[in-house]
C-alpha cells in the first residue's frame, strides 16, 4: 500500500470513528456532571424508549435524505396517523392491528404524496412537503376539535406496547432490516447514487422517479409504526401530537454527520448514532437540573462540539472541487 | 485535527463551572433555624420564560429558603416526544415530589413507579383521564382555576359594553385546557345573548397579534374582541391599527400595558394574577411531604381559586405593588404558606384551605401583607 492509500485508509477510519466521539464525549460528560445517574437500569431504559421514535423514522428517513430528498411533514403525518389509530381503536372499537394498519396507510399515503408532488410536479421536496404539512395538520387540528380537543388512550390496556423489551426488539429488527436493505441493496445503493448525479443514474438505465418514491414510502412505513408507538406512550392525542418530529429528525442527522445533501458518504449509522446522541443530550440535560434559562444555550454550544467532531467536512469539500 | 480537540477540551472545561448546575435556591441569609429536612421538588410547565411561567417560578423559589426545599425546574416546550422524555428523565432525580402542569396518564404512571407524590395545576383534559388517574395513589388532585368563569365574565363584559360585533382569539384547541375552558365559557355565555355576531374565530399557537392585524384588516365593523390571552405585541397591533376607541378587550393575563388600556377604555374586562395557584399547589404537596396528609382528598380532590379582576388603573398598581411581586414578594409569604401544612398548624382543615384559595384577591393579598 502506497503512502497515498494509506493516508485515504487513514482517513476513511477516522470517519467512520468521527460520529462515535461526539456521543462518547457527551456521554462521558453526562456520567461526571450527574455522578453516574444517567447509566442506572431505569435511565437506561428511559434513553432507550426515548430514542425509539426518532431511531425508528431515521431507519426510514435516511433513504429519502440519501437521495436529497426532505419531508418537512412528518411531525404531523405522525400525529395524523396516531389520531386515526387512537380513533378506530377507542372510539369505534376496530381491534388493534386494524388500527396499526391505518397508521401506516395514512402515514404512508402521506409521505408518498410528498414524494409524488416532488416527482410529478418537478418541485423541490422541501416545497412539496411543507404543503403536505398544512394539510395532515389542518386535518389534525379539524379531527381533533371534532372530539374536543383530544382523545385519551386506556392507558392500562395498552400498558404493554410501553415495555422496553419490546421497543428494544422492534428496533433490532427495523434497524438490521434498514441497515441490510440500505447498505446492502441496490434499494439503498441507488439513493446514493441519485444524490450523486440523477442524470448517470437515469442514463444507466434506472428508473430514477421508482426508487425516489420507493424511499418516501419507506419512510412512511417507519413513521406509521412509531406514531403507534408515540399514542401508546403518550396516551393521548391531541392538535400537537407528532410536533417537531422532522426537526428532531433533522438534528439527529446533523449530530451523527449524516450528510444534508445525501450522496456516497451517507451511511445509515450516522442517522442511529445521531439519534442516540440527541436522546442522550436531551436526558443528560434534565438530570444534571441546570436552571432552565441555560439549557437552551447549552444545547446550541454542545451542538456546535459535537458537530465539528463528527461532522464530514470531506463532503463540503468535493463540492466545491466539483462547483469550480 | 489536534486543535480543534483542544479548543473543545478548554470549552468544555470552562463550559462546566460557568453553566453548573443553577442553584434554584435563592440565596439569602436564614433568619433562623427551619426544622424542614431537605427535600426536592420539580416543576413542569411548558416554559418558564413567558410572563405566568417566571411567575411560577419566581414565586415558589421565594420559598424554597424557608421550606428546604431544592426547586428542580422542568422545561417541557411543546414538542410531545421531548417533553415526555424530559420527564421520564426526571423522575430519575430523587425527587420527594412533583408539581405538573397538566399531567397525562403517561406522567402519573412514570411517577407512581418511583413512588413519588405527584401534584396537578388545572383539572384533567377530559373524563376519561380523569377516571384513569384516580387510579394512582400518588396522584394528590389539584388546584384549579375557574377559566370556564372567565370566559362567561368576558362575554357578559363585551355584552354590556353594548358590543355586537366580536372576533375571537384562542389558543389552538388541544395545547391548553386553561384556554380551551375560556373558549367553552365564552361561547356558553355567547349563545344566551343571540344579538352578538362573531364575525370570526382565530385560533393559533399565541399569536394574539396575528390575530389583531387579521381582525382589523378583514372585520372594519369589529367592535368587540375576546382573547383566550394577550400579550404586549397585541396591544401594540391594536395601537398600530388604529382600534383604540373602536373596540373593546376582554382577556386574560395582566401586563405593562394593561393600566394604559384600561385607561383609555379598550379593555373592559381583564382577569390574570393567577400564579397564586402554584403556591397553593406546593402548599398541598408539601402536607403530603411533611406527615403523609392529603389535603384535597375531603375536598373532592381539587380546590378552586379564582383570577384576579382588575378595573382600572388604580386597581393595577395596587396589583403591582402586592401581587405581581413589584416589591420583590410574592402573593403568599412563606409564613402563610407554612400556616396552610396541617402538620404545622393544628388549626388548619381542608375547608378552611378551601376557603382561604377561594377568597384570593387584592384585597386578601394586602391583608396578609399587613398582619405580617
Amino acid at each position: 500500500m502506497n503512502i497515498l492509500e494509506q493516508k485515504a485508509k487513514r482517513k476513511e477510519t477516522l470517519m467512520d470513528i468521527l460520529p462515535f466521539a461526539g456521543l462518547v464525549l457527551i456521554t462521558v460528560f453526562f456520567i461526571i456532571v450527574t455522578k453516574g445517574r444517567i447509566l442506572r437500569i431505569d435511565n437506561l431504559a428511559n434513553i432507550v424508549t426515548s430514542a425509539f421514535t426518532i431511531i425508528l423514522v431515521s431507519c426510514g428517513a435516511v433513504f429519502v435524505y440519501a437521495h436529497g430528498g426532505m419531508d418537512f411533514s412528518i411531525g404531523s403525518t405522525s400525529g395524523l396517523a396516531q389520531f386515526i389509530c387512537i380513533y378506530m381503536v377507542m372510539r369505534l372499537g376496530f381491534p388493534l392491528p386494524i388500527g396499526i394498519l391505518a397508521s401506516v396507510v395514512v402515514s404512508v399515503v402521506a409521505c408518498s404524496t410528498v414524494g409524488l408532488s416532488s416527482i410529478l410536479l418537478n418541485i423541490h421536496p422541501f416545497v412539496a412537503s411543507l404543503c403536505v404539512k398544512n394539510i395532515t395538520a389542518g386535518l389534525l387540528s379539524l379531527l381533533t376539535q371534532k372530539v374536543g380537543g383530544q382523545i385519551t388512550l386506556d392507558y392500562v390496556r395498552f400498558k404493554g406496547f410501553n415495555s422496553v423489551g419490546l421497543k428494544a426488539v422492534v428496533l433490532i429488527v427495523m434497524i438490521a432490516l434498514g441497515f441490510y436493505v440500505f447498505e446492502k441493496t441496490k434499494v439503498g445503493k441507488i439513493q446514493k447514487a441519485i444524490s450523486g448525479n440523477e442524470r448517470t443514474v437515469t442514463q444507466a438505465g434506472i428508473n430514477v422517479k421508482k426508487y425516489k418514491l420507493s424511499a418516501y414510502m419507506i419512510m412512511g412505513f417507519c413513521v406509521g409504526i412509531a406514531a403507534f408507538f408515540q399514542m401508546t406512550r403518550i396516551g393521548t392525542v391531541s392538535s400537537s401530537s407528532g410536533s417537531g418530529l422532522e426537526f428532531d429528525i433533522m438534528i439527529a442527522m446533523v449530530l451523527g454527520g449524516f450528510p444534508i445533501s445525501g450522496g456516497s458518504a451517507a451511511k445509515f449509522k450516522q442517522f442511529i448514532l445521531g439519534g442516540i446522541t440527541m436522546t442522550i443530550l436531551t436526558n443528560g440535560l434534565t438530570m444534571w437540573g441546570m436552571d432552565v434559562s441555560f439549557v437552551s444555550f447549552v444545547k446550541g454550544l454542545m451542538f456546535i462540539l459535537i458537530v465539528s467532531v463528527s461532522y464530514d467536512r470531506s463532503v463540503m469539500k468535493q463540492v466545491s472541487i466539483i462547483k469550480l | 485535527m489536534k486543535k480543534i480537540i483542544v479548543v473543545m477540551l478548554i470549552a468544555l472545561i470552562a463550559l462546566t463551572p460557568v453553566f453548573a448546575k443553577g442553584d434554584n435556591k435563592k440565596s439569602s441569609k436564614a433568619t433562623d433555624v427551619r426544622t424542614y429536612e431537605k427535600t426536592k421538588i420539580a416543576v413542569v410547565y411548558s416554559t418558564f420564560t413567558d410572563l405566568l411561567g417566571s411567575q411560577f417560578k419566581g414565586s415558589l423559589e421565594s420559598l424554597s429558603t424557608y421550606f428546604n426545599v431544592e426547586f428542580v425546574f422542568v422545561e417541557t416546550g411543546f414538542n410531545t416526544e421531548e417533553a415526555m422524555a424530559k420527564t421520564d428523565a426526571m423522575f430519575q432525580m430523587d425527587l420527594d415530589g412533583v408539581i405538573f402542569v397538566t399531567p397525562n396518564v403517561a406522567n402519573l404512571d412514570a411517577a407512581s413507579k418511583k413512588k413519588i407524590p405527584l401534584i396537578a395545576l388545572n383539572e384533567p383534559v377530559d373524563e376519561e383521564t380523569a377516571n384513569q388517574l384516580e387510579g394512582y395513589s400518588n396522584y394528590l388532585g389539584g388546584v384549579v382555576n375557574d377559566d370556564y368563569a372567565v370566559g362567561c365574565s368576558a362575554a357578559e363584559a363585551l355584552y354590556n359594553a353594548g358590543c355586537k360585533n366580536i372576533c375571537i382569539s384562542y389558543l389552538t384547541p388541544g395545547l391548553s385546557k386553561n384556554h380551551q375552558d375560556r373558549y367553552e365559557g365564552f361561547k356558553a355565555v355567547l349563545a344566551n345573548h343571540p344579538d352578538m355576531n362573531v364575525l370570526s374565530e382565530y385560533s393559533s399557537r399565541a399569536q394574539w397579534p396575528a390575530a389583531v392585524n387579521t381582525f382589523a384588516a378583514a372585520f372594519p365593523e369589529m367592535d368587540g374582541l375576546f382573547s383566550t390571552a394577550f400579550s404586549e405585541p397585541g396591544y401594540t397591533a391594536i395601537r398600530k391599527n388604529g382600534l383604540i376607541g373602536k373596540i373593546k378587550l376582554a382577556t386574560v393575563d395582566i401586563s405593562e400595558s394593561t393600566p394604559d388600556y384600561l385607561d383609555n377604555g379598550v379593555i373592559c374586562s381583564i382577569a390574570g394574577g393567577q400564579y397564586n395557584k402554584i403556591m397553593l399547589a406546593f402548599a398541598a404537596l408539601y402536607n403530603y411531604i411533611y406527615d403523609g396528609t392529603r389535603i384535597l382528598d375531603s375536598l373532592g380532590g381539587y380546590c378552586y381559586t379564582p383570577f384576579l379582576q382588575i378595573t382600572s388603573s388604580k386597581d393595577y398598581k395596587v396589583y403591582e405593588k402586592y401581587v405581581a411581586s413589584g416589591t420583590g414578594l410574592w402573593v403568599y409569604t412563606p409564613e402563610v404558606i407554612e400556616s396552610l401544612i396541617m402538620g404545622k398548624n393544628p388549626d388548619m382543615t381542608p375547608e378552611k384551605f378551601a376557603k382561604f384559595a377561594k377568597s384570593y384577591s387584592v384585597a386578601q393579598v394586602m391583608s396578609l401583607r399587613t398582619s405580617n
